[in-house]
């Protein structure tokens, strides 16, 4: 089941498919990092400095592709690397349930 | 602080219309003899009443220091053979027996903010028997649109430079919070009152309203107000609507507010959209006004936006998608180690305590309820 989750993450964050925050999922800044809520839930889940910033891009449909390119002109870090833990966060949020594939802003094929 | 307390009690007291719905309510649902859980009797009020109707035995929960007179109450009155008055919150409480009949008065403006869904759920799990009875029964809930110059004023207060400084930060905070109005007529309305949403008062699982008003007259819209028709018993009702035959005498609702009031004209519609859940009391809504002119404006907010959050205590809560702090493992490792449906929330408590030994231990138990709470409900997605 481990290795279904995963490989579904991999999918879902694969070819600059656009994602969005999930529908219930309530965000709101403060100071210098992002709180997180379900509506549902009682748990916070806080996102610091540049966990914030890709938490932005995602309030606009950002893709993975998007979110690393923005970030990789504004640090000077090894796009590889940058690549993956953006991915990492991606897909931890997803898993989590508060960000989903947009599925509207697909372009049919 | 004492008067301040009686006046509060003596407030549930003088509302005649409450008490003789009540009363019509155990009437009609008690049978001789039944058992009855008084859900925060305060005074004594319903526990009163429950005996009058004809209870064998009432549970009166009393979390206060008012229970002492409660119990006096009782005495004078002739009933405390009937009555076993227990202190402490129902949500920890554990009875011999389950009841017959539950009923209380944490009823908010809009029906949920006083904790009603949230504490009849847990009570219906746990402490009424399957085929029980609850009063209220459910609730219908009624949004309007509102011009309410008074709540307005406090929003707008910190909308511009105070003594010439920015209180931007407080404006955001007031803007997203509910608040309680009192409307003692229906001038103060915008819209005809429309019932969005029914509930059992025994489910506190959270929902979704949407309903398209249509402004009766101009004015100014500050925002919307909920409202709520408590379905007590099969022919007993009791509502806060203002014109409502059933109107209670505490006239209060919740406001929740458009933060930007806007003018409107009679036969522009308004949006409006909210979420709540009953558990937490977190709500978001949302309210779009359509002009005739076909502009729109909309408003959105939400009460984890109007929170005053201490930061340093969320972060001891707050999950991070990467990295989770060494306390949150600490919690989440007890938990994980134990069985599927069983937290062991003494083992999450003393972990806690032994991780956060500057904390006091109520504000332990008060983060591994809340962190029991999510996990009753499934396991978390990543630990």
């Amino acid at each position: 089941m481990v290795s279904g989750a995963r490989q579904s993450v991999d999918d879902l964050l694969g070819g600059g498919r656009p994602l969005r925050i999930a529908d219930g999922v309530l965000s709101r800044r403060i100071v210098d990092e992002t709180l997180i809520l379900r509506l549902e839930g009682e748990v916070y889940f806080s996102l610091d400095g540049v966990g914030s910033q890709i938490w932005g891009l995602l309030g606009q449909g950002a893709s993975l592709d998007h979110i690393v390119e923005v970030l990789a002109d504004r640090y000077e870090v090894d796009p590889s690397r940058l690549e993956a833990d953006v991915r990492a966060v991606l897909a931890n949020l997803l898993q989590s349930g508060l960000i989903e594939l947009d599925e509207e802003s697909i372009p049919p094929t | 602080v004492s008067f301040k307390t009686y006046d509060e009690h003596r407030n549930y007291w003088v509302d005649q219309v409450k008490i003789d719905r009540y009363r019509r309510a155990l009437a009609e649902v008690l049978e001789p003899g039944a058992t009855v859980l008084d859900l925060g009797t305060g005074t004594g009020l319903l526990g009163l009443l429950a005996c009058e109707a004809g209870a064998g035995k009432v549970y009166s929960v009393e979390f206060g220091p008012i229970a002492t007179v409660a119990h006096e109450v009782f005495e004078r009155n002739g009933v405390l053979d009937r009555i076993e008055i227990v202190r402490g919150m129902s949500s920890d409480l554990t009875l011999p027996e389950q009841v017959d009949v539950v009923v209380g008065d944490q009823i908010g403006g809009f029906a949920y903010s006083a904790g009603v869904f949230k504490f009849y759920a847990d009570a219906a799990r746990r402490l009424l028997k399957p085929d029980g009875v609850a009063i209220p029964a459910s609730f219908e809930l009624a949004v309007a649109a509102v011009e309410h110059p008074a709540a307005r004023e406090s929003i707008e207060t910190f909308a511009t430079p105070v003594a010439g400084f920015d209180l931007g930060p407080i404006h955001e905070l007031v803007k997203n919070s509910v608040r309680t109005v009192s409307l003692r007529d229906d001038s103060s309305l915008l819209s005809t009152p429309a019932i969005v949403h029914t509930q059992r008062s025994t489910d506190a699982s959270t929902f979704r309203v949407s309903s398209r008003l249509t402004l009766t007259r101009d004015g100014t819209l500050d925002g919307l107000v909920g409202m709520f028709v408590a379905d007590m018993s099969p022919s007993v009702s009791m509502s806060n609507i203002p014109g409502h035959p059933d109107m209670m005498d505490r006239r209060w609702q919740d406001f929740f507010p458009m933060g930007r009031s806007v003018p409107v004209r009679a036969g522009d519609h308004v949006v409006a959209e909210m979420a709540v859940n009953p558990e937490s009391y977190l709500t978001t809504w949302a309210m779009t006004v359509e002009g005739a002119d076909g502009r729109t404006t909309r408003e959105q907010h939400s009460t984890f936006e109007g929170e005053l959050l201490d930061l340093a205590k969320l972060r001891l809560l707050a999950r991070r998608p990467v990295g989770m702090t060494a306390l949150g493992r600490a919690a989440v490792r007890a938990v994980a180690d134990s069985s599927d449906q069983d937290v062991d929330v003494a083992r999450v408590a003393s972990e806690l305590a032994a991780a956060m030994p500057h904390l006091q231990r109520s504000e332990v138990d008060r983060m591994v309820r809340s962190l029991a709470a999510v996990l009753a409900s499934g396991p978390p997605g990543e630990v």
